[in-house]
C-alpha cells in the first residue's frame, strides 16, 4: 500500500534500470499505477518508454530494481503499436483465442460479441484482419485486450499509425471504456496532445539514460477534455517546455491552429 | 513466369534435343520423334500404368512420411533448444549420407521389394523437413509470440493457432523440395530394389539396349514431375495462401 495515497497500486516499480548491451536506457525509474487511473509515459522516440512498458508486462527483464505486481497474471491486457492479429483467424477467433480455456463456448461467443460491440465492429466478427482497415484492426486489438476484462491494460502507442481524426475517435472510445472502471492503464505515447486527452497523470521521460523528469497531474475529467480547453493548452506548453525547452509564454489561439494543422509537429508554430 | 514462357522453354529444349540428335550415332541420343514412337508403345504396354501407379504411391508415401516426421521433430526442435541440440547432429549425418547409400542399406534391411525405395526416400528427405521446420518455428513473427505470452496462451493453443499455421509456408516449400528429391530417389531405388515402378522399367529397357524406350521413360518421369509441381502442388499452395490469408 502506498503510504501517501493509502491505495494499493496495481503495479509498482522501484528504481528500475535497464541497459541494452553497453547502452543504458532507463535509470532508477520509480512509478506506480493506481486503480482507476491512466498513467501516461511521455517522451521522445528512443526514450525507453516502450521498454518500461515491456518491463511492466514481463516481456523484458530489468537489470536492477524491484517490480511489484498486485494483480492476477490473467488480468493483464496489452494493446501493441501494431494490432498483432493472426491473419489466418477471423476477428472473432482472434478474440476468442485469448479467453480462458475453462470458459464455456457459449460464454466465449457472448464475450466476443460484447467486446466487438463496444468498438462498433460486431458485424465484422467473421472477417479476416486483411479485410479490415488499419483503424478497424486496432479497434479489434482494443476489443481483444478488453475481452479478458483486464485489471491493468498496457498500451504502447496504440494509435500512432493512424491518422488524426481516427485517433481522436479511438481516444474517445478508449476513455469511454475506462469511465467508471477501477482498472488501471499505462499509456505510452510521444504525442503531447494524445497524452493530455487520455492521461490522469503524465510522467515525462527524458535524458540518456531516461529518468522521470517531471510528473504532471491532469485533474480535468476526461469527458470534459477538449484540446481547445485553456487549462489543457497551458499543460501543453508546460510539457513542451520540459521536453524541448520551448518558451512558456501562452499565446491564445496558437494551440487550436496547430491542432488543426495535424499531428506531425509537436511544436506550436506561428 | 507466364504460361507462354513455360511453353517457350519446353519447345526450345525439344528443338535443341532434335538438332543434337541429328549429329549423334549409335542410339546415344535418339531424336524426339523416335522417342514419341517408343512412348506410344510403352503407354499401350502391359504393366506401364502399374509402374506409374507404384512409383507415384512410393514417392507420395516417402514424401508424406518424411514431412510428418521432419515437421514433428522440427517443431519440437524449434521450441525446445535442448531437443534441437540433441537431434541436430543426427540429422546432419542423415543428410550427409547419399541416397545411393540409403538404397543399399534399405535393400540390406528390407530385401528386394517396394519397401527400400520408400525407406530411402524417407531417410533422404526427413533432414530437409527438420531443418526447414526448425528455422520456420524460430522465425515465427515475434509479434505473435509476444501476444501469446501476454495472454498466457497454453502450448496447445500456441501450436494450433500460431506455430502450425505460421510454418505452413515452410511446410509447403518443403513439400515441393522433398517431392522433387524423392522422385529421383525412388526411381533410382526402384532400378535396384523393386519388381515394379518406373525406375525398374527404365533399368530393364536399358539392359535390353532399347535406347528410345529408355528416353521415353525419362520423358514420362520428367512429365510426371512437371504435372505434380504445376498441376498439384502449385494449386495446393494457392489454396493454402487463400485459406490462411498469407500476404
Amino acid at each position: 500500500m502506498n503510504e501517501n495515497t493509502g491505495v494499493t497500486p496495481l503495479v509498482r516499480l522501484e528504481k528500475i534500470s535497464k541497459s541494452f548491451g553497453a547502452e543504458a536506457v532507463l535509470k532508477e525509474i520509480t512509478l506506480e499505477v493506481r486503480p482507476g487511473e491512466i498513467l501516461c509515459l511521455l517522451g521522445a522516440s528512443g526514450s525507453g518508454k516502450s521498454t518500461l512498458l515491456r518491463i511492466i508486462a514481463g516481456l523484458e527483464k530489468a537489470q536492477s530494481g524491484r517490480k511489484e505486481v498486485n494483480i492476477a497474471e490473467e488480468s493483464l491486457g496489452f494493446v501493441f503499436q501494431e494490432a498483432r492479429l493472426l491473419p489466418w483467424l477471423t476477428v472473432g477467433e482472434n478474440i476468442k483465442l485469448v479467453l480462458g480455456e475453462a470458459m464455456a463456448e457459449d460464454q466465449k461467443n457472448r464475450v466476443v460479441v460484447e467486446a466487438l460491440r463496444r468498438v462498433y465492429l460486431e458485424e465484422k466478427v467473421m472477417a479476416h484482419p486483411d479485410e479490415l482497415s488499419g483503424g478497424m484492426r486496432q479497434r479489434v486489438a482494443i476489443a481483444r485486450a478488453m475481452a479478458v476484462d483486464p485489471k491493468l491494460i498496457l498500451m504502447d502507442e496504440p494509435l500512432s499509425s493512424l491518422d488524426f481524426p481516427l485517433r481522436l475517435n479511438l481516444i474517445q472510445l478508449l476513455t469511454e471504456l475506462y469511465e467508471g472502471q477501477d482498472r488501471g492503464g499505462v499509456y505510452v505515447t510521444h504525442d503531447v496532445r494524445e497524452a493530455l486527452l487520455v492521461a490522469d497523470r503524465i510522467l515525462i521521460l527524458k535524458d540518456k539514460p531516461s529518468r522521470i523528469f517531471e510528473e504532471i497531474t491532469i485533474d480535468l475529467p476526461r469527458r470534459e477534455r477538449r484540446l481547445e480547453r485553456h487549462c489543457l493548452e497551458r499543460r501543453y506548453h508546460q510539457i513542451n517546455h520540459v521536453l524541448m525547452g520551448s518558451p512558456l509564454a501562452e499565446v491564445p489561439g496558437r494551440f487550436q491552429r496547430m491542432h488543426h494543422k495535424g499531428l506531425e509537429k509537436n511544436q506550436p508554430s506561428d | 513466369m507466364t504460361r507462354k514462357s513455360h511453353y517457350a522453354g519446353i519447345i526450345a529444349v525439344i528443338l535443341l534435343w532434335w538438332v543434337i540428335s541429328l549429329f549423334t550415332t549409335g542410339g546415344v541420343l535418339p531424336g524426339p520423334l523416335k522417342v514419341v514412337e517408343a512412348l506410344v508403345v510403352i503407354l499401350k504396354s502391359e504393366g506401364f500404368w502399374t509402374n506409374v501407379r507404384d512409383s507415384f504411391i512410393r514417392v507420395v508415401l516417402g514424401t508424406l512420411l518424411s514431412l510428418i516426421l521432419g515437421t514433428l521433430l522440427g517443431v519440437m526442435g524449434g521450441l525446445v533448444r535442448s531437443f534441437r541440440e540433441a537431434v541436430h547432429p543426427l540429422m546432419v549425418m542423415m543428410e550427409s549420407v547419399p541416397p545411393m547409400a540409403w538404397i543399399v542399406l534399405a535393400i540390406l534391411w528390407f530385401h528386394i521389394g517396394p519397401v527400400p525405395s520408400v525407406v530411402a526416400a524417407v531417410a533422404s528427405a526427413t533432414p530437409i523437413a527438420f531443418f526447414n521446420t526448425v528455422e520456420g518455428v524460430k522465425n515465427i513473427n515475434t509479434h505473435y509470440v509476444e501476444m501469446a505470452r501476454i495472454y498466457r496462451l497454453s502450448l496447445k493453443k500456441r501450436l494450433r493457432a500460431i506455430y502450425l499455421p505460421g510454418i505452413i509456408p515452410v511446410i509447403v516449400a518443403t513439400l515441393s523440395t522433398n517431392f522433387s528429391l524423392n522422385w529421383r530417389v525412388v526411381i533410382m531405388a526402384e532400378a535396384l530394389s523393386a519388381y515394379t515402378g518406373l525406375g525398374q522399367g527404365l533399368w530393364g529397357t536399358y539392359l535390353f539396349g532399347e535406347m528410345e524406350t529408355v528416353f521415353a521413360y525419362v520423358v514420362v518421369i520428367a512429365l510426371m514431375g512437371l504435372f505434380v509441381e504445376y498441376g498439384v502442388l502449385d494449386r495446393f499452395k494457392q489454396g493454402l495462401v487463400k485459406r490462411y490469408h498469407f500476404q
